[in-house]
């Protein structure tokens, strides 16, 4: 044999480092991160040995070196293949605008308490989308370079203006034959005017179908009231209508978070499994949580809902052994940026911010936002992030410093703090939010309740990750 | 690389200008080993827990701790702040050591982007 | 197991039938593969086999004669290999095989020795794989290598394979190309894969190569310029990181030059396949291995996680590098799971599926060439048997401890 075992190994200050971000996640416990977010736990021991070129721990080094993490001088492929995931990783940023959310009416029955938006049965021309404005914001999202477009419906409840999801749904359609891309429908309704009209236009065009379900009955009816106090079992009967006319695939629930979810995780779980919901989005806020400036907004309580997040992936952990393959969204999300190249495309957790070039939306009276949360604000007084009019240009909306301004204030990779942290590859920036609570769009990241927030998320994962090898296979298959 | 306020009692805490009743929470670092950058960042870092004021005192930096809370612990709060700076001071050691190939990698990812070509850069 | 060395009988054979390639053909086919030849003109490379005293058509270039045994029968004057006609009334030369190669048929291709006492099969038409080897030089040294290398000039083998490609029967479908290290001839070999692009360009190729050349961006575009369309490098990659690799295959810098290689080819969309030898040293990097793979090179065609033959340098190389099937299915199974929920074609090649974890079983390829895998007495009675590739004869007495007949 004419190289030794020991040839290869490196001596002390025998590498360099490579450009790498640490977090201290427990007392003897760090994670180290690559520039895409690849890791490594270490002790802080091993850090500072690691750091200063005195490890002899040749087990650890290879361990590093096929990180990237490490180096040996004058090496260049880790550089290339650093560059290469780098690239992939940004491979959909020109492809811009993938969601176009249309608010075809404000009108609701429902009157769920954490709305802001949503108007009751008022005359229907006040407050519903009318055909030219819907056409106009079409001829918009047509304009954007991405191959796929997803055109959602929302509201109010957008079955309350129907005949409009029809048009809309047609004149895509019709327009998408000279441009040839991907096209999605997805109706956001609460299912309670779900009928066999409704429901024959939604298989014959493929539309998928987004709603609520925030738990169990008393919890998902005290959040969501409506004449007849029966919006848990109309939700219920809708999904199930749903799941057989259309496929099970074909529907999907959302929760929103509020205080009374909290310590009924587990419950929320077993609802949605009851249901054969295979997704569960354990989602961070309630929608309008951040907007309450002062008393939800940055002292929003994280902590507790840690500790939901924490019991409801248990949960759902659980049921997997159990052989009922459910899935935590956001999990599968984050997991897909951490163990994966690929783009989960989710707007709410990407940097640049999603704002205007993840998602848009064309309010029903023709203003353009960057954002739902942006609309909402707007709804209380605040319309920073209105981008323009369906009457505006595409150039104008889309170059507009409304828009410019704070996507590049808020990136991440030159925010203070942000640009340091291990986490910064599985983050995203939320221009809105930290607007919202802390008055600007970068946000100081030590005092806001977004960051730690998914501080809390990303450590809880990586330290089942860390220990767990069942979940660490889980989190595996969620992020393919 | 350790901050010269690091160990307790050293006789590294100055007594405060216009110390109010209770003796305040005070850290000197010898500027020769903790540059200005490192503490201002550290401050910003443990903003939830305190706020920190920093001047010039002879050849040291003396910060003085706020705690934000009440039931905060002195030396706790002073742990944390001293251990802050040190990962702040590590930070920026790695950074400066790896910045020239963290400028290789971006150089090379965005070599090839239509974005870059677009642009009409080089 | 198939023989693929034998003797042969032919004094006094000199001339076009020595040191040369045929094709073997019956008699039955000489409309199709004699055109226009006859005595005066025999054709080259075609040679006629014969059983059991069947008449010789004329116009072959050579006669084999099946079913006896080799050496002078008496009583026959002049019985084998003279040249020209009229010889005992054969229409050319004569070649008496030896019992071991009774398993000839239409469609194989021979190799004649100079002195023509030796037939070496190259190509056998009804083998699931067949493989050329193109030189023992090597700028490896894989402490398991099958193959080990040797220094001197054997430019001869690329000439030889290229007339066995000329000869290939119509019907072939794949072939693989191996050393040593084909791309050391940089030169030789890419005018080997023009010449099978124009003589048989339905062929589906394998080349077998450490991949370190491909890190030359020029021989990798004129390599991808050639424009076989069914051609795929299947290279070694034993770590997810230089130290541990470098030490396995005995070369600084091969791991950096392997994968740059592997990163050239993918650049062209060549295709490449990963093979990973499954040993001692690899076993713990294994699942590493397989993730790196996903996040580094997730563009490859497949992977191919092969199990040790036990010949060559593994052989005074077994401590280092021997390890038993049986004790190493966890990392085995856990590198398959992250390979195969990735979405990456994983195939196991080269093991006895009693050792293997039966999760890997569909996973796993039958794969050990037919002239060189043997059952034990044992797998009589198994009921995997005709699933499975048996073990390498090559490995002798090296083999796991667990093997087992599977009820």
């Amino acid at each position: 044999m004419k190289l030794e075992r020991a040839a290869t190994a490196l001596p002390r200050h025998g590498w360099q480092l490579l450009p790498l971000r640490f977090h201290r996640i427990d007392a003897d416990s760090v994670v180290l991160t690559n520039l895409v977010g690849e890791h490594v736990f270490v002790t802080p021991d091993e850090l500072r040995t690691v750091a200063d070129g005195t490890c002899a721990d040749q087990e650890l080094l290879a361990r590093l070196r096929a990180a990237h993490l490490v180096q040996v001088p004058g090496e260049t492929l880790p550089a290339e293949l650093l560059a290469i995931k780098l690239r992939t990783r940004m491979r959909r940023l020109p492809d811009s605008t993938g969601l176009h959310i249309f608010v075809v009416t404000l009108r609701c029955e429902h009157t769920c308490r954490y709305c802001q938006v949503s108007r009751q049965s008022a005359a229907k021309s006040e407050f519903d989308m009318t055909e030219e404005t819907a056409r106009r914001a079409l001829e918009l999202a047509f304009r954007s370079p991405s191959p796929q477009l997803k055109v959602e419906f929302q509201g109010g409840e957008p079955l309350l203006n129907f005949p409009l999801v029809r048009w809309i749904t047609a004149e895509a359609n019709r327009m998408n034959q000279e441009h040839g891309k991907d096209l999605t429908f997805v109706i956001a309704t609460n299912l309670a005017l779900l009928d066999e009209e409704i429901l024959g236009f939604c298989a014959e065009e493929q539309i998928h179908i987004s709603t609520s379900l925030d738990g169990p009955q008393d919890l998902h009816n005290g959040n969501r009231r409506r004449p007849g106090r029966d919006s848990w079992q109309q939700a219920v009967a809708g999904i199930r209508r749903v799941q057989e006319r259309l496929g099970e695939d074909r529907v999907s629930a959302l929760m929103t978070t509020t205080e009374a979810s909290l310590g009924r995780a587990a419950e929320i779980i077993d609802t949605y499994a009851g249901l054969g919901l295979r997704g569960v989005f354990l989602r961070p806020v309630s929608p309008y949580g951040f907007a309450l400036r002062g008393r939800g907004g940055a002292n929003y309580d994280v902590g507790r809902w840690l500790e939901f997040y924490r019991a409801g992936l248990d949960r759902i952990v659980e049921l997997n052994r159990q052989g009922v393959p459910m899935v935590e969204m956001y999990a599968a999300i984050i997991a897909k940026k951490m163990l994966t190249n690929a783009d989960p495309g989710y707007v709410d957790l990407t940097s640049p911010a999603g704002i205007g070039i993840g998602a848009l939306v064309y309010n029903y009276d023709g203003d353009i936002y960057a954002s739902d949360e942006g609309r909402m604000l707007a709804e209380m007084g605040d319309r920073t992030f209105r981008l323009g009019t369906v009457r505006d240009s595409y150039a104008d909306i889309m170059l507009s410093d409304g828009l410019l301004n704070p996507l590049t204030e808020s990136i991440t990779l030159s925010a203070p703090m942000c640009a340091t942290c291990a986490f910064e590859p599985y983050c995203g920036a939320d221009p809105v939010f930290h607007h919202a609570t802390m008055g600007d769009f970068t946000g100081h990241k030590a005092l806001s309740a977004f960051c730690r927030r998914n501080m809390g998320v990303f450590t809880l994962l990586l330290r089942k990750i860390r220990d767990d090898p069942y979940f660490r296979d889980l989190l595996w298959r969620w992020a393919q | 690389m350790s901050p010269a306020g690091g160990v307790p009692g050293a006789g590294a805490e100055a007594t405060g200008a216009g110390a109010i009743g209770a003796a305040e929470i005070t850290l000197a670092f010898d500027q020769a080993t903790v540059d200005l950058d490192a503490l201002q960042r550290s401050a910003y870092v443990v903003a939830a827990e305190m706020t920190v004021d920093i001047r010039v005192c002879g050849a040291d930096y003396v910060c003085t701790l706020f705690p934000r809370r009440q039931d905060t612990r002195d030396e706790d709060l002073k742990h944390r702040f001293r251990a802050e700076v040190n990962d702040q001071i590590l930070r920026a050691r790695i950074a400066k050591e790896t910045e020239p190939l963290r400028n290789l990698v971006f150089a090379l990812a965005f070599s090839q982007t239509g974005l870059a070509d677009a642009e009409g850069s080089a | 197991m198939l023989k693929l060395m034998g003797r042969a009988d032919a004094t006094g054979l000199a001339g076009p039938a020595a040191d040369d390639v045929w094709r073997v053909c019956l008699p039955e086919d000489a409309d199709n593969d004699l055109s226009g030849a006859d005595e005066e003109a025999p054709a080259t490379s075609v040679a006629c086999l014969l059983r059991d005293e069947q008449d010789a058509p004329p116009g072959y270039g050579l006669y084999l004669m099946a079913g006896h045994e080799a050496g002078m029968r008496p009583g026959m004057p002049g019985v084998a290999g003279s040249r020209g006609p009229g010889v005992s009334g054969m229409p050319g030369p004569v070649l008496r095989l030896g019992p071991e190669l009774a398993h000839l048929d239409a469609g194989d291709i021979i190799h004649v020795s100079g002195d023509g006492r030796r037939v070496t099969v190259l190509w056998k038409n009804s083998a699931r794989h067949n493989a050329l080897l193109l030189t023992e030089q090597c700028d490896n040294y894989c402490l398991m290598c099958s193959q080990p290398p040797k220094d001197r000039d054997d430019a001869w083998l690329f000439d030889r394979a290229r007339k066995v490609i000329s000869l290939l029967p119509p019907g072939a479908r794949a072939l693989s190309l191996t050393g040593g290290e084909p791309t050391l001839h940089a030169d030789a070999l890419l005018g080997l894969l023009e010449h099978c692009k124009r003589v048989a360009p339905g062929l589906s190729l394998h080349l077998l190569s450490n991949g370190r050349r491909f890190a030359d961006p020029q021989f990798t575009r004129r390599y991808a310029a050639v424009g076989l369309t069914d051609i795929m490098a299947g290279i070694p990659v034993y770590a997810p990181e230089p130290g541990l690799h470098d030490f396995i295959v005995q070369a600084v810098g091969a791991f950096n030059e392997t994968v740059h290689g592997i990163l050239n080819l993918a650049s062209l969309g060549q295709a490449v396949e990963i093979r990973v030898v499954v040993q001692r040293h690899t076993v713990p990097v294994l699942p590493g291995l397989a993730a790196f793979i996903v996040r580094n090179l997730p563009f490859v065609a497949q992977v191919a996680l092969m199990g040790l033959e036990m010949t060559g340098l593994a052989r005074p190389n077994s401590p280092l590098v021997w390890a038993d099937p049986a004790d190493y299915q966890g990392e085995l199974a856990e590198a398959v799971d992250i390979l195969a929920t990735a979405g990456i074609a994983t195939r196991i090649y080269n093991h006895q599926l009693c050792v293997l974890d039966r999760r890997l079983w569909p996973y796993a390829v039958r794969s050990i060439s037919d002239w060189k895998n043997d059952y034990l007495d044992i797998c009589r009675t198994c009921s995997v048997r005709d699933a499975c590739g048996g073990i390498f004869t090559t490995s002798g007495n090296r083999l796991s401890q667990h093997l087992r007949p599977v009820p």
